[in-house]
């Protein structure tokens, strides 16, 4: 296994998750603004979106070329099996030592929590 | 519409330094993106941001994230020699890993790289700022077109029309010849008086400068005829100020000196006038009551433009016969000075006049500078590449090639140049503009001295010839040690390595011989400085408030009406409390303008072989003297008495009373001035130093304006019981008071007539002791940097001696001793050169004598004290070394 991932790898992959496969950068950076409400360096996602894919937790296809890109093509993402592992571990160990400092971070806990 | 594309510099940057996919999905991601954004409804502002934003972080983080992966292939050593291989662009990917550890080997060494980037960066700056003056006032051309084939003729003499005819007549080099009278007209009728500085131009005047009106036109030639001249041209600053920037102006009347003028043209935005003061322009006409063949003090300047292909040898030897021609007929007016002044000059060398010299001195002190700061880094190298050599030696046994080593450390001096450059280049900019008022006064054209592309551009090839220059000399020296020896330490152990400390030694001496050559020639102006601040100016300028009158035309034609205005003048300002005495004279002493003329001694006939003498002229109202304070050494002043109709008399300086009456008694006896005017000598009076502090007094005469009425310009100078400024309120409008529609310019303390008229000499010498001073502490820093490094090279050494039982004092001593050998030769060769180079500086010297012995050897003892102090420390420290310490090490 490699290691752990870092937090804005595990913000993309979950955006990745949330969007489906075949989702391009404009849409994942878009996604990810909307929810976090800040704004993100294209370029900073595609480095991380290239580091991920050395690692094999993602993947992508060339997409054709649009008029409104100026003609360039795009990348579509796909999350691949080990990213969805890789995402599952990094939510239990996340959990795992969140549990109980709900209080002290000052939010809420989540219904249906023991 | 513009805002539909993203940002040029941007999109470019993005389309140079990304490759590949990456690039197109980023600039297509960015481009997609600014297309939504640009939509909005602030016209594109937001999406243009964005996409900037974006795009930098983009290109920034690509860089970052391609060095750190290009470190990945290198491992520590550097060692890999196939700086070719690997997928695209290997030479970049080899610049980049050798960039990025050059960056860590300096950071490595924190105090190296300090000391070495504040060097250059002093040097770069100090050459950086004193090019930008150079590239302002010699480099960079006037705004004229073509203005090289622009010239001064006759040195700037103002010269009679009809001499200006001559010219124009007889000399072939020139394409066009004009002449101008710069002067100063009042204003009424357009919000309060106004004076406007100006020039009353010959016709062909617009065909000189290459520049003509924007709006309008020039003056048509017959418009240069008397009594045909009611037209005037405005610069674009008067029309859009005091005029409004009126749509009508041309056609509109205005009133200047109480005449009314139709406005002809105006001169385009941003055209700089020969004279920046500039605001107007008149014809000059040949009005018959010109002073026209005079003694030369009043009349036209003359300038041309040059055919083309004649240069500027023609335009001289067509110049010649003129000018044999006038000193045939009068040897004593058109004496040797004016024969030799038949020449012409390129305009922007005119404009700029001495201060070439005071340029040339500051270039060449800075270079030296630059000299001393290079030498530092260079023995800042060798010692670094003295402690590297281990390094290197592994490095190279592990495969690596010299070249490769080799280029390495070019990277590294280049990226001290390019830090070192840097920092100077801000602190050029700083330094500039902390002292833009002082340029701006003390330097001719100084109003254009700035940073630009140029200055840029010389900051960078300086920063870099440096870095590479001195840093490829250490370089080749640190490649060279023999391996073996240098892997097993040797170096350290055996003292190895004396010939680099010998270089390092010579290093050592030529930066103290450089500062040694700095300090004196800063001294010297000091010097300088001094003796001229504490010139009795022959009047005392505390307390005295100075400030101009200018009577235009038409009501104040009559004499009269002159002479009552200043009596009036007189009478108010003399009422405002505080003022303690009023006077008003035709010349403001340290302000350059003057006049003068031949005087002879009335019934004494002239001598056929002596040359006549020239005296200066100054018409005053009564008060004037002791409002001055002027002292009175024989005689009285001129009193109220003396009216137009009383006897003409005079006051004369003490220079004048030697030079016309020797030891004879001067009152009571006339002299003759103008060639008509006879005044009886009733006082003789101290000298005033008329022409500026460092100008001796010339003999003079005072006369009494009643008497000599023709000027319509007079200075008031007001003495104060307080602080002169405090008046400057009540005393304006006492005399605006008066009448309206005369302007008062000019309004200043007799301290500031006095700063300014030594502004440029005290620039100088600050300029120059700043350099001095940087060159003190860069060769002490040097000296210091030497012997530290020495002690530690021979830490060794020293524990061995210590261990057989040498006196810590006995090391102490012999390490000082030997930091002094170079450094007395410095002082030796130093010294030589100063000597030798004082006559560079001699025409900036104010009664100091260039080889002034008192400026030396105060240069000499402090250069030896601060260099005794800076090798004493670290000496010290090798007395401190623990002999068993080193000796296990």
């Amino acid at each position: 296994m490699g290691r752990a991932l870092g937090g804005f790898e595990q913000t993309i992959l979950m955006a990745l998750l949330r969007l489906g496969d075949g989702t391009d950068g404009v849409s994942i950076r878009r996604e990810i603004e909307a929810r976090i409400g800040q704004e993100t360096s294209t370029g900073a996602l595609y480095t991380t979106l290239e580091r991920l894919e050395t690692r094999g937790l993602v993947s992508h296809a060339l997409g054709d070329s649009r008029p409104e890109r100026g003609g360039r093509r795009k990348k579509l993402y796909r999350l691949e099996a080990p990213g969805l592992t890789a995402l599952r571990e990094s939510y239990s160990a996340f959990t795992a030592m969140v549990q109980g400092l709900e209080s002290r971070l000052d939010v809420a806990e989540e219904p249906g929590r023991p | 519409m513009s805002g539909s594309r993203p940002p040029l510099l941007p999109r470019f940057l993005l389309a140079l330094l990304l490759r590949g996919e990456e690039r197109e999905v980023i600039s297509g991601d960015l481009e997609e993106e600014f297309r939504v954004l640009v939509g909005r409804s602030d016209g594109g502002k937001y999406a243009r941001a964005w996409y900037r934003r974006q795009a930098l972080k983009a290109v920034g983080g690509r860089l970052v994230e391609r060095v750190r992966r290009s470190d990945a292939h290198v491992g520590g050593t550097g060692a890999r020699s196939d700086g070719t291989g690997g997928e695209g662009g290997g030479i970049m990917r080899g610049l980049f890993r050798d960039v990025r550890f050059g960056l860590r080997t300096l950071a490595r060494r924190p105090g190296f790289t300090a000391v070495a980037v504040v060097a250059l960066a002093l040097g770069v700056g100090a050459n950086t700022a004193v090019f930008s003056i150079l590239d302002a006032a010699l480099l960079r051309p006037l705004g004229f077109p073509d203005a090289g084939r622009i010239v001064r003729v006759w040195g700037g003499r103002p010269l009679s029309k009809s001499t200006l005819a001559e010219i124009h007549d007889r000399v072939t080099a020139f394409q066009a010849v004009t002449g101008f009278e710069s002067g100063r007209l009042a204003l009424t009728g357009a919000g309060p008086a106004a004076e406007l500085y100006g020039a009353a131009v010959a016709p062909a005047y617009f065909d000189v400068i290459g520049v003509r009106p924007a709006q309008g036109r020039a003056f048509l030639p017959e418009e240069s005829e008397p009594g045909n001249d009611p037209v005037v041209i405005l610069s674009h600053e008067l029309w859009q100020g005091v005029f409004g920037g009126d749509p009508d102006i041309v056609g509109r009347t205005i009133r200047l000196d109480g005449a009314a003028r139709t406005v002809v043209g105006v001169m385009p935005a941003g055209y700089r006038p020969l004279n920046r003061a500039w605001r107007i322009w008149v014809p000059q006409t040949a009005n018959p009551a010109d002073f026209s063949d005079w003694s030369g003090t009043a009349g036209t300047t003359v300038i041309a433009r040059m055919a083309s292909g004649a240069t500027l040898e023609q335009a001289n030897a067509e110049l010649a016969p003129i000018a044999r021609a006038y000193h045939d007929s009068d040897p004593d007016i058109f004496g040797d000075a004016f024969v030799k002044a038949a020449t012409v000059t390129p305009i922007q060398r005119a404009a700029v006049g001495s201060f070439r010299t005071t340029l040339w001195v500051l270039l060449g002190a800075v270079a030296l500078v630059l000299l001393i700061a290079c030498a530092n880094v260079a023995n800042l190298l060798l010692a670094n590449g003295e402690s590297r050599s281990q390094e290197l030696a592994i490095r190279r046994s592990l495969g690596a090639s010299a070249g490769r080593l080799l280029g390495q450390l070019m990277v590294e001096s280049t990226l001290l140049g390019l830090l070192g450059g840097g920092l100077g280049y801000a602190l050029a900019w700083l330094a500039l503009w902390t002292f833009r008022a002082q340029v701006t006064a003390a330097v001719p054209l100084g109003d254009r001295v700035g940073l630009n592309g140029a200055v840029l551009g010389f900051a960078l090839a300086t920063s870099l010839v440096t870095a590479v220059l001195f840093g490829l000399w250490p370089a080749v020296r640190a490649l060279r040690p023999d391996l073996r020896e240098s892997l097993q330490g040797g170096g350290r152990r055996t003292g190895r390595g004396t010939g680099r400390r010998g270089m390092n030694r010579t290093l050592m001496a030529f930066e103290v011989a450089l500062s040694l050559v700095l300090l004196t020639g800063a001294g010297l102006l000091i010097k300088s400085t001094w003796l001229l601040q504490r010139v009795d100016a022959g009047f005392r300028s505390e307390n005295l408030l100075t400030l101009r009158v200018n009577l235009p035309g038409g009501r104040y034609e009559k004499d009269e009406a002159r002479v009552d205005y200043f009596r009036r003048l007189e009478d108010r300002v003399a009422a405002v409390p505080g003022v303690v005495r009023v006077g008003s004279m035709s010349f403001l002493p340290m302000t350059s303008t003057h006049m003068s003329t031949l005087f002879t001694v009335t019934g004494r006939p002239p001598q056929e072989d002596t040359p006549r003498s020239f005296a200066t002229v100054q018409a005053v109202m009564p008060g004037m003297g002791e409002a001055l304070g002027t002292r009175l050494l024989h005689g009285r002043w001129l009193e109220e008495a003396d009216r137009a109709d009383a006897p003409h008399v005079c006051v004369i300086n003490r220079a004048m009373a030697t030079a016309a009456f020797g030891a004879e008694e001067p009152i009571g006896k006339q002299i003759q001035l103008f060639g008509w005017f006879d005044a009886t000598v009733v006082g003789i009076v101290e000298n005033v130093r008329e022409m500026g502090l460092d100008q001796p007094a010339r003999p003079g005469a005072f006369l009494a304006y009643p008497q000599l009425p023709g000027f319509s310009t007079m200075y008031v100078v007001v003495r104060t019981a307080g602080p002169p400024r405090d008046l400057i309120p009540s005393v304006v409008a006492a005399i605006s008071g008066i009448d309206r529609d005369v302007p008062i310019t000019q309004v200043a303390t007799m301290n500031d007539v006095l700063r300014a008229s030594t502004a440029a000499s005290r620039l100088t010498t600050m300029i120059l002791s700043l350099f001095a001073a940087i060159a003190f502490m860069l060769s002490v820093v040097g000296v210091y940097g030497v012997i530290s490094y020495t002690v530690s090279a021979r830490t060794y050494e020293i524990g061995v001696r210590m261990a057989m039982g040498a006196g810590r004092s006995a090391v102490v001593r012999e390490m000082v001793t030997r930091a002094f050998l170079p450094v007395g030769l410095g002082v030796l060769v130093g010294a030589g050169a100063a000597l030798a180079l004082g006559r560079v500086i001699e025409s900036q010297l104010y009664e100091v004598q260039p080889r002034d012995p008192l400026v030396l050897v105060a240069a000499v003892v402090s250069l030896l004290l601060a260099a005794a102090a800076a090798s004493i420390i670290p000496a010290r420290r090798a007395a401190t070394v623990d002999p068993v310490v080193c000796l296990n090490a």
